[in-house]
C-alpha cells in the first residue's frame, strides 16, 4: 500500500464511476508473486527459484463505471459495514525497469472480474444501526 | 501509456469527491479514545512509505508520519499473511464480499477491482497475461499513533 496524492483518485459513488491514475510510482519488481512475498527467496514448495528484486516504476489508469448491483453490507465478523456498488472496470497500465518494459493491452471491459466502489466504515468506525438485520 | 488532457467530466468527478469530503470527512468527527481502545486490533504493521501525502487536513491532523493500521485477518499465501481480501474472481453476491479495505479503523471511500488482461513486454515474442488486484482508499483513519488522520492510498 502506497500513499498517493488525493488528486489521483476521483469517485462519484452515486453515479458509480471512479478513476485511479498514478504515474511513475517507484516500486520493486519482484518478478513474481512468490518472490515478492518472500523478498526474493523464491518458494521451494512450488519450485519457484529466488529472483532478486529490482527497482521499477509503474503507471496505472483504472476506470470504474456502469453499476450492475448495489447493496448495503454489514459484516459483524469482519467488523465492517458500508454501501457498495458493483461496476464494470478497465485497466491500462505499464511498468518499466532497467531491462524490461511492459505495456498492457488497450482497456477492455470484458477483462473485469469484479469491481466495487464503496463507502465503508471498519474497526473503530464500525457500528450497527437500527435497521440492520 | 497515453497522457490525454483531463476532460470536463473528470473535473466533475474531482468536484464530487471534494463534496463528499466536505460532507463526510470534515469537522473533526474523530472517534473517542474509548471507542478506539475497545475495537482496535493488534494486527502486524504494514509496509507504507514514510513520506506521507495527507490531503486537506484539520489542524489536529497536520503532523506527518502516522501510518494506517492494517485490517485484521486477510489471506495467507506461501505462509505470508497479507492484510488484504481480494475481490472474488467468480460470480459472488455483493453482500458476500469481504472487507475490501486494507486499512483498519477506516471511514471513507474504497475502490477495488479484480481484473486481468494481456500485454506486451520487452523481449517477449507474444502477449502475456496478467491479473491485477488493485484499488485505493481515501478517507479518515486512526493511525498507528492512535490519532485521526485523512489520507489517500493505493494498493498495487
Amino acid at each position: 500500500m502506497i500513499p498517493t496524492s488525493r488528486d489521483s483518485i476521483a469517485i462519484d459513488f452515486e453515479e458509480g464511476v471512479a478513476t485511479l491514475r498514478v504515474r511513475d510510482v517507484p516500486v520493486t519488481d519482484a518478478h513474481d508473486l512468490y518472490n515478492n512475498l518472500t523478498k526474493g527467496q523464491g518458494y521451494a514448495p512450488l519450485g519457484i527459484p529466488p529472483v532478486a528484486p529490482v527497482p521499477a516504476k509503474v503507471s496505472f489508469d483504472i476506470e470504474w463505471s456502469g453499476i450492475t448491483d448495489s447493496a448495503k453490507v454489514v459484516n459483524v465478523m469482519q467488523n465492517f459495514r458500508g454501501k457498495f456498488v458493483k461496476t464494470g472496470a478497465t485497466i491500462d497500465w505499464s511498468a518499466e525497469s532497467a531491462n524490461f518494459a511492459f505495456q498492457s493491452e488497450s482497456p477492455n471491459p470484458a477483462r473485469n472480474l469484479y469491481a466495487v466502489i464503496g463507502h465503508e466504515q471498519n474497526g473503530a468506525f464500525f457500528h450497527l444501526e437500527a435497521d440492520d438485520e | 501509456m497515453n497522457k490525454t488532457p483531463v476532460p470536463p467530466w473528470k473535473r466533475l468527478l474531482q468536484r464530487k469527491t471534494d463534496e463528499h469530503f466536505a460532507v463526510f470527512h470534515s469537522g473533526g468527527k474523530s472517534l473517542t479514545r474509548r471507542g478506539f481502545l475497545s475495537t482496535a486490533t493488534g494486527a502486524a504493521g504494514l509496509a507504507v512509505a514514510s513520506d506521507f501525502a495527507v490531503p486537506r487536513l484539520s489542524m489536529a491532523d497536520e503532523e506527518k508520519g502516522a501510518e494506517p493500521k492494517p485490517i485484521p485477518g486477510g489471506s495467507t499465501i506461501a505462509g505470508v499473511a497479507i492484510h488484504h481480501n481480494p475481490l472474488p474472481a467468480v460470480p459472488t453476491a455483493l453482500t458476500q464480499i469481504n472487507d475490501p479495505s486494507e486499512i483498519g479503523d477506516f471511514n471513507g471511500m474504497i475502490i477495488d477491482t479484480q481484473i486481468r488482461g494481456l500485454g506486451n513486454g520487452t523481449g517477449l515474442s507474444m502477449p502475456v497475461s496478467f491479473r491485477a488486484d488493485m484499488g485505493a482508499m481515501q478517507g479518515e483513519y486512526v493511525g498507528e499513533d492512535g490519532r485521526p488522520h485523512h489520507g489517500s492510498f493505493v494498493f498495487i
